[in-house]
């Protein structure tokens, strides 16, 4: 027979640590713990509020700097293209006193010239590139006598220097070498040059 | 302060506690933590875009010496290129100058010149959109000149040795049957000249 001669709320725990102290220290536990968290984080964002300030500060400084330095580089990149179209422009002509102080040099002494007639056209080739395109005629005439060998010889000159590097063809057209209608015994003829188109880029 | 004695109200007292935590939890959480977290969040972001940003204008100022050099000497080139190869007018007038240039060359090749005819001003032919030579544009003459035609040739290369941008577009060279040791020549010239609409503008 078990008697109790306690009353409900006068029992105690045997052990020696008390339910309620477990709660007071897992509270004060907790609290601890969210108190250091606060405390870290606190740390951790000052930390990142300071080095945005201090790269604003940094900012501050470089700012101008770097806003002239892609001024430069904008500018530059204009000039630059500015530059390279005038070299273009330059380069796209023809250097016609080297070309008839060269003709000297091919025209057979039998060959009298009669009229050189230099056009140009400005024509849009490949890639929408403006270009100048040559074109001269060279009208002559010589003595029947070897005359086809020596509008050939001459037509032939135009494959050697200073022409080759310009000149793409020089032909005859048909009926372009015929008897000298005034001076019967003479030969006249036409040579027709076309330049390779000079690109203006 | 004592926790209660019977069982029932230490379940109450426990779950109240409990409630109360979360309901705290909540609040704090909600009002508290996470605005601070987005707000860390955001700090960060910043940061990590102003390091880039920096890090990419440090970049930049390293270039930058190098650029301005560049950018001097594409300036000094083109400069070179105005000062000497860009036409400029004589109190308005282009074909002033442009006359003397061709008396001179005329004079030192032993060519004479019948008469200088101003054609005018004209665009350059460039690729569509490109803007790159818009301060620049065209000045042409006619020439009628007579000469040897060695003497026509040597003038023709004392023009365009004179000045590179300089070039000649269409030319007729012809004999004079009762002059053979003389040639006529019919010349077209160009020359670079600044824009005026442009350099009114400021620009270059």
């Amino acid at each position: 027979m078990h008697i109790n001669l306690l009353y409900e709320n006068e029992k105690r725990s045997a052990s020696p640590v008390s339910l309620w102290l477990m709660v007071r220290v897992a509270i004060g536990a907790v609290l601890f713990l969210v108190i250091f968290l606060i405390f870290m984080f606190s740390l951790e964002y000052r930390a990142i509020t300071r080095q945005v300030d201090a790269l604003d500060e940094e900012w501050k400084y470089t700012d101008p700097k770097y806003k002239t330095a892609l001024r430069v580089r904008s500018d530059l990149l204009d000039r630059a293209a500015t530059l390279k179209a005038l070299q273009g422009w330059r380069d796209a002509r023809i250097a016609w006193g080297v070309q008839l102080d060269s003709l000297s040099h091919i025209v057979p002494e039998v060959i009298q010239l009669t009229e050189i007639h230099m056009s140009h056209t400005v024509m849009v080739v490949s890639n929408n590139i403006p270009a100048r395109v040559f074109e001269a005629k060279f009208s002559g005439r010589t003595g029947a006598a070897g005359s086809e060998g020596n509008v050939v010889q001459f037509q032939a000159g135009f494959k050697t220097n200073p022409f080759s590097q310009f000149v793409e063809s020089a032909v005859l057209p048909p009926g372009a070498f015929r008897q000298d209608p005034v001076v019967k015994t003479d030969r006249i003829f036409e040579i027709v040059c076309k330049y390779s188109p000079r690109l203006i880029e | 302060m004592k926790l209660p004695d019977s069982k029932k109200d230490r379940i109450v007292f426990f779950s109240f506690i409990g409630v109360v935590s979360i309901v705290v939890l909540y609040v704090v959480i909600q009002w508290g933590l996470l605005p601070l977290l987005d707000s860390k969040r955001k700090f960060e972001t910043t940061l990590v875009e102003r390091q880039e940003k920096l890090k990419k204008a440090r970049r930049e100022l390293d270039y930058a010496p190098g650029i301005q050099a560049d950018f001097d000497s594409v300036t000094a080139q083109i400069e070179k290129i105005k000062i000497e190869n860009v036409f400029r007018p004589i109190l308005g007038s282009y074909l002033v100058g442009v006359s003397e240039q061709i008396e001179s060359a005329a004079k030192v090749a032993g060519v004479w010149i019948e008469e200088t005819r101003e054609i005018g001003v004209g665009d350059i032919p460039v690729k569509a959109k490109d803007t790159s030579l818009k301060g620049y544009r065209l000045f042409s003459v006619q020439v009628s000149a007579t000469g040897s035609f060695q003497d026509l040739a040597r003038f023709i290369m004392q023009m365009e040795n004179r000045n590179p941008f300089f070039c000649t577009t269409d030319m007729v060279i012809s004999g004079q049957p009762d002059k053979p040791e003389e040639q006529r020549m019919s010349v077209r010239m160009e020359w670079l000249i600044e824009n005026e609409e442009i350099l009114k503008k400021g620009g270059r």
